[in-house]
């Protein structure tokens, strides 16, 4: 398993080995790149989708595409880069798929602290932004999503979508303009 | 009036703005109020966003590397030539280096046993082994050497300005294709660092 402990550099290598490992046919190397990125590439492909299953069964396609792809991913650069781009990938093909609106997940979004009316406030609230993240085009959905919630930097992003850093921006303030007029009633909120 | 700097602003709130454009900006947001207002209400749609948790997968990440195992395909071998040629190509550099110190030595060590073979200083044992065909015979042919292929006697001057032609000759060719074969290496790594060292650059903006 890939250890999140110890230096960065380390870790960094710790990966490198794994990566060399699974392009060599090691299975069980590819294994242990899977159960790492696993929560990383469900969630990405969750952002773009909105549907917690079928994330979950599209990331098995994404690590599938990847372990098939594997020559083509050239040390030199992020793995996590490369993986969350055939997530994103994967996800788009998945929507292709299914072009009605992905059923919206009710997460774990209770609070026990908190009373059911303020749950389902919350819960209402969620879903609204989630619909809205939804509603972006699929190009700045995909910026939009590495950036906020995988944390990736421009750099990163444009590496994974393979677009100009340039591109990476517009996109972002676009997206985050197009969330800002549909969310303006909870912004006041937060 | 100062100019807006709207377009700055999501970049300086993901920290991806080169210092100097960092502080201009920071310097122009002391002073306007209506990009404060942009800038807080960037910060609070980033709250926004976060206020669902990033989903829990309902596996663990060995039952999940485990589903993913089951379902791999057999994943074809990189073929033989294609792995040669890639190591062919990665070991190009010293490939050439090789056969350049092998090419000088020979012209090295060539011209003077050819010179004192000519002059008789080897003996005529050695005068018979050049006008017997052998390799050495063969090597002093290639590099047009005087005497390689000729009996001594009948190499004059001109043999041997002709001789030194044919091995300039030879190695001007050889240092060429050296050349254009290192040049080419170096442009695909060049081209690939680059993309690299593209990928490593933050903070462009």
């Amino acid at each position: 398993m890939i250890q999140p402990a110890g230096s960065a550099a380390a870790t960094a290598n710790q990966e490198q080995e794994t990566i060399a490992r699974a392009r060599q046919g090691d299975r069980q190397a590819f294994g242990m790149l899977a159960a790492h990125y696993q929560a990383a590439v469900v969630n990405v492909v969750y952002r773009m989708c909105g549907d917690l299953a079928l994330a979950e069964e599209s990331a098995q396609e994404a690590f599938i595409k990847a372990w098939l792809h594997l020559a083509s991913y050239r040390p030199q650069f992020s793995f996590r880069s490369w993986l969350y781009r055939i997530a994103i990938n994967t996800a788009l093909d998945v929507l292709r798929r299914r072009p009605t609106e992905a059923a919206l997940d009710d997460l774990a979004l209770a609070s026990t602290l908190e009373g059911p009316e303020a749950a389902l406030e919350r819960r209402e609230r969620a879903q609204q932004v989630r619909r809205a993240v939804l509603a972006l085009p699929p190009a700045s959905r995909a910026v939009l999503v590495l950036r906020e919630y995988q944390g990736l930097s421009y750099q990163e992003i444009a590496a994974a979508l393979d677009i100009p850093l340039g591109t990476v921006m517009s996109r972002l303030n676009y997206a985050r303009g197009q969330l800002r007029t549909a969310l303006a009633a909870y912004l006041e909120e937060v | 009036m100062t100019r807006h700097m709207l377009q700055w602003l999501g970049a300086y709130q993901d920290g991806e703005l080169s210092p100097a454009r960092c502080q201009a900006l920071e310097a122009h947001l002391a002073a306007c109020a209506a990009c404060r207002a942009e800038l807080e209400a960037l910060r609070s749609l980033s709250t926004l966003l976060h206020l669902e948790p990033d989903p829990a997968p309902s596996l663990s990440g060995a039952r999940f590397a485990a589903q993913v195992g089951l379902r791999l395909p057999r994943r074809a071998a990189e073929p033989a030539w294609q792995k040669a040629l890639r190591l062919g190509w990665a070991a190009l550099p010293a490939l050439v280096l090789v056969g350049w110190a092998f090419v000088q030595a020979l012209s090295l060590v060539a011209g003077p046993v050819m010179w004192a073979l000519q002059v008789g200083l080897g003996g005529t044992a050695f005068s018979q082994a050049l006008n017997a065909p052998s390799p050495l015979t063969g090597l002093g042919g290639l590099f047009g050497l005087p005497g390689a292929v000729e009996a001594p006697q009948a190499a004059g001057t001109l043999g041997w300005l002709n001789g030194f032609l044919q091995l300039l000759a030879l190695q001007v060719g050889a240092m060429l294709l050296a050349g254009i074969l290192l040049g080419g290496w170096l442009a695909s790594w060049w081209a690939s660092r680059r993309e690299q060292v593209d990928h490593n650059h933050r903070r462009l903006l």
